[in-house]
């Protein structure tokens, strides 16, 4: 299935031009897996680079690399060359190579969550969240930006519906609440900035998932 | 070490019409097949100034004088290393180094906060990997169109478009770098964009 809900053009520059957090990059890099159309641009957009750094009019102090030189010619006889096939795997296999079942899922009720296996502090932002077939996430207000990318089922708010590949994000001070697709659970990983402050009947219960 | 560049001959095998005008691809491939070392010097006699002009913008050199150095080598060896994985039916040998600088660069400034990382930018940056020959013929079409008008941009698109690539701004730094609201900054690109003729958003 094709996403519907895209990154806009400025976060794919960031992307290809290699300024975006690891964290934010890697929501970018799931949704590139299931799209076709921001592919294609982030390639653009990385031929850009590439001639950007073609005309790069070098200084004085730039040309002087005789030592860069000797170090490379040194450095490339002591390292193999790489494998000729690259890595089949794509970078959902390799974020969640056991599937998801095997997170540790935390949480009471409808919304659970689980932290990323890899302990990479770069990657502190992001957690999984998976919302119960049918559940709704109470309304909740936030602080900073939320980043939703839907990775199983799909979820609709009074924005739209959501389903796999689609990334969405919210800037401050957006209030929703999500309710999941009713035939089944619905995994997202999301990046958010700051702790979500849920303010439904439920949201000291979630204010403290959140946390975990 | 420039003569060696204007020494280097063309390729032996047929090259279709359109990959022609990439010289560094065809050095590219003899260092894949051949480990060719005076094709390799010639890549290195054009990238690696570029490199270290890019390094000395792009927060590298705040780490220490010897970090653009470091940054050249790092990036020329990952281009030996990995030549064979070079196609230039998928990208220019332009964009592949320039992915290849990119990303060391990512991992060089998280080096230095931390001894190691569970993820690092190859698992989220990943090479140039575009499918399909009409993509190709599209591809083609845009390169040609960055590389015939963006030198002719006006001075102030060309000026957010180096500083959001080469100096690996957000749009947001560049903004109150210049001094000016989020939203020119953002214009600005989009202009650029539309005059390079880089897709628009298909789905609008
Ligand atoms: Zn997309």
């Amino acid at each position: 299935m094709t996403a519907i809900f895209h990154p806009d053009q400025h976060l794919l520059i960031e992307y290809a031009a290699g300024s975006l957090p690891i964290a934010k990059a890697t929501m970018i890099a799931l949704h590139l897996e299931h799209c076709t159309h921001c592919r294609q641009k982030v390639h653009q957009l990385e031929a850009l680079g590439g001639q950007l750094l073609h005309d790069i009019k070098p200084e004085e102090q730039d040309s002087d690399l005789s030592s860069a030189w000797q170090n490379t010619l040194s450095m490339i006889q002591s390292t193999p060359v790489a494998s000729p096939v690259k890595r089949k795997q794509s970078l959902m296999q390799r974020l969640f190579p056991q599937g998801f079942e095997h997170q540790s899922w935390s949480g009471v009720g409808p919304v659970k969550n689980a932290k990323l296996n890899n302990a990479d502090p770069d990657m502190s932002n992001l957690s999984l969240l998976r919302i119960r077939a049918g559940a709704k996430i109470p309304v909740h207000h936030h602080h900073g930006e939320e980043w939703t990318l839907v990775l199983q089922g799909g979820f609709s708010d009074s924005y739209g519906n959501y389903h796999c590949g689609d990334l969405v994000v919210r800037e401050d001070h957006d209030h929703h609440a999500p309710v999941a697709a009713a035939n089944e659970d619905c995994i997202c990983l999301t990046y958010v900035e700051n702790n979500l402050k849920f303010s439904g009947p439920m949201g000291p219960i979630y204010s403290f998932i959140s946390k975990l | 070490m420039n003569s060696l560049l204007k020494s280097s001959s063309p390729m032996a095998k047929v090259i279709p019409m359109e990959h022609k005008e990439d010289q560094f691809a065809a050095l590219l491939e003899k260092v894949a097949i051949k480990q060719d070392i005076k094709a390799f010097e010639a890549i290195f006699n054009h990238f690696a100034p570029q490199i270290k002009g890019f390094a000395r913008v792009n927060g590298i050199s705040k780490l220490g004088e010897n970090f653009p150095d470091e940054l050249v080598q790092e990036v020329m060896t990952s281009v030996w290393r990995k030549a064979h994985q070079y196609d230039r039916t998928k990208a220019k040998a332009s964009t592949w180094i320039f992915t290849i600088a990119r990303n060391q660069r990512i991992d060089m400034l998280r080096r230095t906060s931390r001894q190691r990382f569970e993820v690092s930018s190859e698992d989220v940056w990943e090479e140039p990997e575009v499918d399909g020959p009409v993509v190709d013929v599209q591809r083609k079409h845009t390169e040609k169109l960055i590389r015939g008008h963006l030198m002719s941009l006006p001075e102030e698109q060309r000026e957010v478009l180096g500083k959001v690539y080469m100096e690996e701004k957000s749009h947001q730094d560049v903004a109150s770098e210049l001094g000016i609201p989020l939203g020119t900054v953002k214009s600005r690109v989009r202009l650029a964009l539309g005059k390079l003729k880089i897709m628009m958003e298909p789905w609008q």
